[in-house]
């Protein structure tokens, strides 16, 4: 009369166990769930019913208790549907005890009795250990990705049953089928012209720095944007597992490996509302936002600052630990969220063009520049005019240096500063500059002139002597700095400020 | 009658609501300033007290078409009737260029028109303008340069500016300093009292001023529409001989001079032309002033050349001069601390004076 299943519940990217406790006994027919289920979690009384009724099993007419331990900590979604079936049939003796001693059902069920996935397998089936995972079949790879748990699957309910009865063998999920038919991502080659804005992505993808692309529209700063994912190195261990983690709990859809490994991109709409950026929404879930789904990856806000200025605002937190916390009430998660910042914006709400040629007012666009300006301006290390492509450039022959090329002196360059500091340059504090990359007597001359024309703020200096740190680790120059990386540093931050002043 | 001065009278007719400016022009020269006032309706003396006040406090003084030293050239064009006086009329006396253009210029044509201002002021010319953002303002910024450099030259062009707003009120706020210099060694003028808004229907009227004030007219650069067209406009009708600076086709803020150009007016392009068509001597030598700027390098010649016809960005310099960043950026920084070139938001343009001057080597 009485069983316990195992599953897991999500909060944040994190699952935990679940036990699934199951008791029938005497009194009115009835059936209730106790352990703070969610909206969805109550339904599964009469999604179970049903499936349990189409599968040819029985349900019982009694009074059925259910208890989601540990009680105090809120479940949410279908995917416990699963373990409790089994419970009930457990209870009900339609099924022996003891065959689900090691076992873990982690899916939602449909009213037919079949097995549906749900979002966040990879969390939830790393959450249950030392057992067999019982999943639905298209979650067979994401839930893999959680080592090292058995993974079987069953297409239903009566199938699985079977199988629990070992009447019939487990079906067997083949790996062969995997292959690179993913859609290659988006390549390089297929900018023409514009070396600036190309170099930029190189210096953002080798030392981390954030970028914004300035320009009219036109001038192909999404295009970019798209592009900058392609030149980051594959991701490795650590950061694939994040990755996935994240994207699973989000109920994004995972390559056909599982794993991820491509850096992600992320390119919220300006709209998005503070939870969508940060992550967290009603109920237990805790869903991921997007600066959680680009951990590793590219961030791209198009017309930065038409974001609200709060939603821009909550950036600054992850931007600096590479993290966020998102408390509430009731639950306080962390998420990982170290993504590289892109941002592209129209110099002026007329689009701009060359000197002379805006027609903005000057409340406007002083108005326009305000929105952008403030702590967010001051994150972005390279500040990169983009004007549309000269026709000739873009009608002649031969494609830009492919991703892939690149991408080779951005791992050179990135595997450099790794050596040095540990880290990517981006991140270096200031006080750790005059150690790792010291300056040539010259580049010091250049930069004291242009900190005493008021060119340069004390935080524009620290910036620049971190993507000229990155410039000579792409030249493959060895330290100190010279005054030409110096020198184009200080040309990749001049795009916005109106009368040359480099924050 | 209390013991407030004619002028105050002139100047609460002629701010007066209903009262315009070609009758009330009428009426001062006609009768007294205080009848013409009653006789336009006017019954409350404190009105005229404060207008009195406030000009005693903000300095400013009144002249009107009945005063003897009230600026010829606007007497007979008529139409405006006052003026609110910041500094010295004397300066009228001088030869008088106005120069005018965009509020959005490129750097090459602040350059120009701050060189214009410069020159004129060592040649002893006078410059009209509206100390707007832009052309304006730069063209008396470059007679304070040359003030500054030599105080005490006497016989030095002033600065004559005619604003669309009140005496005290600065617009636009960042010419502020430039407002205040002008005031103190030149003449502000204006027909708004003290405490008028800039309104944007002031600008048109105070740009005849201006057309009036001025022998001839330098249009450094302008887009085909805007306040320096009709300034154009009004000079044509007054007679007055308008010049205009020749920009490169692609800007679109010097479509309109060079639509002036095509419509057959004189081109500018060298202080020397402004004071030939004043027909004052030209060819003294310190106007041929060597340039000080050190040669540029051999090596930065390419880029500096890649500059030379209009605003480029960064891409058209790589792709232009095919070299990397890094050395273009060296070039760049060698050229702009020599002062050959100037950036604005990321758009780099070369400074090259007058014609041929240096066409030994800037260009090919």
């Amino acid at each position: 009369m009485f069983s316990s299943v195992r599953s897991a519940t999500l909060t944040g990217i994190h699952g935990s166990p679940v036990a699934v406790e199951v008791h029938i006994g005497m009194g009115l027919p009835g059936f209730t769930i106790v352990g703070l289920p969610d909206e969805a979690c109550r339904e599964a009384r009469d999604r179970v019913r049903a499936a349990l009724l189409s599968s040819g099993c029985e349900w019982p007419n009694r009074k059925i208790t259910v208890n989601l331990a540990p009680s105090s900590q809120r479940k949410a979604g279908a995917g416990l549907d699963l373990a409790l079936a089994v419970g009930i049939l457990a209870a009900t003796d339609q099924m022996k005890a003891t065959d689900l001693a090691d076992f873990a059902f982690v899916a939602e069920l449909g009213l037919d009795g079949s097995l549906r996935s749900v979002p966040g397998v990879a969390p939830l089936v790393s959450a249950v250990t030392d057992c067999r995972v019982v999943v639905a079949p298209p979650s067979h790879r994401e839930a893999r990705v959680a080592e090292p748990c058995e993974v079987l699957t069953a297409r239903n309910l009566e199938q699985l049953v079977a199988c629990l009865h070992r009447e019939r063998p487990w079906e067997s999920v083949t790996d062969d089928d995997v292959d690179e038919d993913e859609i290659p991502p988006a390549d390089m080659r297929d900018v023409r012209g514009q070396p600036m804005a190309r170099l930029a992505a190189e210096v953002a993808a080798a030392g981390g720095h954030n970028v914004l692309f300035v320009g009219g529209p036109g001038g192909g700063k999404t295009m970019l944007a798209e592009r900058i994912p392609g030149l980051l190195p594959p991701l490795d261990g650590r950061d694939a597992v994040d990755v996935t983690m994240v994207h699973s709990a989000a109920g994004l859809s995972l390559p056909r490996r599982g794993l991820v490994t491509r850096p992600p991109f992320r390119a919220p709409h300006h709209s998005a509302s503070m939870i969508a950026m940060v992550g967290g929404g009603s109920g237990a879930t805790m869903r991921p936002g997007e600066v959680s789904l680009a951990h590793a990856g590219v961030l791209f806000l198009d017309e930065v600052g038409e974001f609200m200025p709060s939603v821009l605002d909550a950036l600054r937190q992850p931007l600096e630990s590479g993290e966020i916390r998102i408390a509430r009430a009731n639950a306080t998660v962390t998420l990982p969220a170290r993504f590289l910042l892109v941002g592209a914006t129209n110099p002026c709400p007329c689009g701009g063009g060359g000197p002379g040629a805006c027609v903005c007012s000057d409340t406007s666009r002083a108005k326009y520049l305000r929105r952008l300006s403030g702590p967010i301006l001051d994150r972005f290390d390279l500040r990169i005019a983009v004007a549309a492509t000269d026709p000739d450039d873009l009608l002649g022959v031969g494609d830009g240096e492919s991703s892939a090329s690149i991408r080779e002196r951005v791992v050179r360059a990135r595997r450099l500063g790794v050596e040095r500091a540990g880290k990517v340059n981006a991140l270096l504090a200031a006080g750790e500059l005059d150690t790792v990359a010291p300056l040539t007597e010259a580049s010091r001359a250049v930069l004291r002139k242009e900190l005493e024309a008021g060119r340069l703020t004390g935080r524009g200096y620290h910036r620049v002597r971190r993507v000229a740190l990155t410039l000579s680790d792409l030249a493959g120059a060895c330290e100190p700095i010279g005054e030409e990386h110096v020198r184009s540093a200080l040309l990749m931050r001049t795009a916005l400020a109106p009368n040359g002043a480099a924050q | 009658m209390s013991g407030l001065p004619m002028w105050a009278y002139a100047a609460a007719l002629c701010t007066r609501r209903g009262v315009s400016r070609r009758k009330a022009g009428g009426d001062l020269l006609r009768l007294d300033a205080d009848v013409a006032w009653e006789e336009a309706g006017g019954n409350d003396e404190t009105e005229v007290a404060q207008l009195y006040e406030s000009c005693v406090e903000n300095g400013v003084r009144v002249v009107t078409v009945q005063d003897p030293d009230f600026p010829s050239p606007l007497f007979f064009s008529g139409g405006v009737p006052i003026l609110f006086v910041r500094g010295s009329l004397s300066v009228l006396g001088q030869r008088r260029v106005g120069i005018i253009g965009t509020r959005t210029p490129t750097p090459s044509g602040v350059y120009t028109a701050r060189d214009f201002g410069e020159q004129l002021a060592a040649h002893g010319v006078a410059v009209v303008s509206g100390l707007a953002k832009g052309i304006d303002g730069a063209a008396h910024d470059g007679m304070r340069a040359r003030h500054e450099m030599h105080p005490g030259d006497g016989a030095a062009g002033r600065p004559i500016a005619v604003v669309g707003s009140g005496l005290d009120i600065v617009y636009p706020k960042a010419n502020r300093k430039l407002w205040e210099w002008v005031g103190e060694c030149g003449v502000l003028l204006s027909e708004y009292p003290p405490g008028a808004p800039a309104e944007a229907h002031h600008f048109p009227q105070r740009n005849r001023i201006i057309a009036s004030l001025s022998e001839i007219i330098v249009v450094v650069e302008s887009r085909t529409t805007g306040g320096s067209m009709i300034t154009v406009r009004e000079a044509i009708r007054r007679g007055v001989d308008v010049h205009a600076v020749p920009g490169s086709p692609r800007v679109a803020s010097a479509g309109g001079t060079n639509l002036l150009i095509q419509q057959g007016c004189g081109t500018v392009t060298d202080a020397t032309d402004i004071l030939a068509a004043l027909s004052l001597e030209h060819s003294r030598t310190d106007l041929r002033r060597v340039d000080d700027r050190e040669h540029p390098e051999s090596g930065d010649l390419d880029v500096l050349e890649a500059c030379s016809n209009g605003p480029v960005t960064l891409d058209q310099l790589m792709i232009a001069t095919g070299r990397e960043l890094s050395s273009i950026a060296v070039s760049l920084g060698r050229l702009h601390a020599q002062g050959w070139v100037m950036e604005e938001r990321g758009w780099w343009e070369a400074l090259l004076l007058g014609r041929g001057r240096h066409a030994g080597y800037c260009i090919t």
